[in-house]
């Protein structure tokens, strides 16, 4: 039980910053296990041990925890400057082609660049925060649930902020009209790559959870599906809707779930993880048929 | 001499990938929007073919038409039950709607065939063989010979028919095409069994080379995406180029990279070229 809490409030995350990047400033990414991945990476090769004799990665800085994490957010935020520098300007469905592309190449990187990242084995038994005040595994779970829901709402805060500063605001109106936020003198790219960047820190931060939640990372966890069960949670709760994109992230992450629990013969088996897929398919069609602004949609802060 | 079995298996990868990029294309020009499960189109078509193949034992060129025919019927019906009703919300909507109708498919062909890979029973062919090298095998000729063929025959319908020709105008202009007295939902109809034609042919090709998984879909998409990008996305001849450069560079660059990066060349090409060229390398529609 905590433990779907915990992949919904990092789900959440995703979709909270999918908003600020589509939502807000009206970007299409299709590349979130990207930086979700980099995010991921950066922490564990950050605070990993030197390798040992059967490692095949060479760098491992054994950092604390805490700056790990930092640098999880901002190296995944670096990296999404690298790919904005020249994709940002793209229109919408090249840029989600670009972003898609670039979370491939990511994906085969980190499996064969065995010198950084370990290939396929990746690395094991990460350590958690604040593990050591907790006797039992079952209660740190606990704990940890309540650690990413708090996560969760830090970032809502912040985000809300934001959304409502003139940079917020300035972001919506390129959304809404981009020739008119040019011709009020507004430099649109350099607002969107904003959008980008702090989207990116942010995913790169619930990468860190992920690891955490995990305990360890291999490169088979960075699969597409990541990017579009995140899209998928954010288009059926509500872009723009805060509330909607948790309920988003709870139908969606309920959906994995219950397909998961339900313990069957070996055949039936097969059919329950194909049927997760046909599910997610089903609800994400029936809502835009029927609801095409989600369940919960956004107020009209706009006009 | 030691290139030309890369070279081979490049241009089998890039017909193959053409039938599949053009079916794209052309919903994309109709519908101006990236059909997502257009990939699963390709393995449907691919596993019907096993079906008749394998499980009641036609000839493989018999499970090809009745496979081909039953994934163009249910890819109409997908358009019918999917798409034409939000057609009206916009092609953002259409693109997500069509991840659903991917997840969906999957998730379908994933119950009925289960996750084990499954081979054709193709008859072994002859290869043919320079200096004891081998060249070519006579199902990669076929597949070749047959691939660009439908390529040619779809060339025909779209110049020397009325249909065709009526297709290739609501590509260029939708509503000057209406205002011309065109049944757009009738070509849109025709757009979208054509497409789904191609895109079976494709799947199908694809497994009397390899095998036939269910994750098919999902890598074959990425492909066809990378060859539309390349080609100018939606231009129809510009993609038919895009797909043979992908298809040639990844088997080729075999020769130089690990073969884990095969995909990798085809994304890795699709980036550098929307920094360089966004509008194709054969021009197209562009920023």
């Amino acid at each position: 039980m905590a433990g779907i809490v915990v992949l919904m409030g990092i789900y959440t995350m995703l979709a909270l910053a999918l908003n600020l990047r589509f939502g807000t400033a009206g970007l299409i990414d299709l590349g979130v296990v990207g930086f979700f991945a980099i995010g991921a990476y950066s922490y564990v090769i950050l605070t990993a041990p030197a390798p040992g004799t059967a490692d095949a990665y060479m760098f491992g800085f054994h950092l604390p925890m805490f700056i790990g994490f930092v640098g999880s957010g901002l190296i995944s935020a670096f990296f999404a400057f690298l790919v904005g520098l020249p994709a940002i300007r793209l229109k919408g469905e090249y840029l989600a082609i670009a972003t898609y592309a670039f979370a491939e190449v990511i994906q085969y990187l980190f499996t064969n660049e065995k010198w950084l990242t370990n290939g396929v084995k990746g690395f094991i038994g990460i350590e958690q925060p604040f593990r050591k005040f907790f006797v039992s595994a079952n209660s740190y779970q606990y704990f940890y649930a309540f650690l990413i829901v708090l996560a969760v709402a830090c970032f809502w805060y912040i985000l809300s902020r934001l959304e409502r500063s003139p940079f917020g605001r300035t972001l919506k109106a390129i959304r809404e009209n981009e020739d008119a936020a040019r011709a009020a003198g507004k430099d649109i790219e350099r607002f969107k790559m904003w959008a980008f960047v702090i989207g990116a820190a942010i995913i790169g931060f619930a990468g860190s959870f992920y690891v955490w939640f995990t305990s360890l990372v291999v490169p088979s966890l960075f699969v597409s599906e990541v990017t579009w069960v995140a899209w998928i949670a954010l288009t059926i709760g509500g872009t723009g809707n805060y509330k909607g994109m948790i309920l988003g992230a709870a139908i969606i992450v309920g959906i994995q779930e219950a397909t998961r629990f339900l313990q069957a013969s070996a055949e039936l088996a097969t059919i329950l993880a194909a049927s997760r897929f046909i599910a997610m398919g089903l609800i994400l069609v029936l809502i835009i048929r029927f609801k095409p602004k989600g369940i919960l949609p956004e107020r009209n802060t706009v006009n | 001499m030691d290139y030309i079995p890369y070279l081979v298996s490049g241009l089998v990868t890039g017909t193959i990938l053409l039938l599949g990029t053009v079916g794209f294309s052309l919903v994309k020009r109709i519908e101006n929007f990236l059909n997502i499960a257009h990939g699963q189109v390709l393995t449907l078509g691919a596993y019907l073919g096993y079906t008749f193949n394998v499980k009641l034992g036609w000839n493989i060129y018999l499970a090809f038409l009745a496979a081909t025919l039953i994934t163009t019927v249910v890819g109409w019906l997908i358009f019918k039950v999917f798409y034409q009703p939000i057609r009206s919300h916009g092609n953002l909507y259409l693109l997500f709607t069509s991840v659903g109708v991917a997840y969906i498919i999957h998730g379908v062909i994933e119950a009925f065939y289960g996750v084990q890979a499954k081979t054709y029973s193709v008859p072994v062919s002859k290869v043919l063989e320079i200096n004891g090298i081998p060249i070519i095998s006579g199902t990669e000729a076929a597949v070749i010979v047959l691939a660009l063929g439908s390529a040619f025959g779809l060339h025909l319908f779209l110049t020397r028919t009325l249909t065709g020709k009526a297709i290739r105008a609501m590509a260029s202009n939708l509503s000057l095409a209406n205002a011309r007295g065109i049944d757009t939902e009738k070509i849109a109809s025709v757009a979208w069994l054509l497409s789904s034609a191609l895109g079976a042919m494709a799947g199908i090709f694809s497994g009397m080379i390899g095998t036939v998984y269910t994750d098919m879909g999902w890598a074959v998409i990425l492909l066809i995406l990378s060859a539309a990008v390349l080609g100018g996305l939606g231009s129809l001849y510009g993609v038919m180029i895009g797909a043979m450069i992908i298809g040639l560079s990844m088997d080729l660059s075999v020769i130089i990279l690990p073969s884990s990066y095969r995909p990798a060349v085809a994304f890795a090409m699709v980036i550098v070229v929307l920094l360089f060229r966004p509008q194709g390398i054969l021009g197209g529609e562009g920023h």
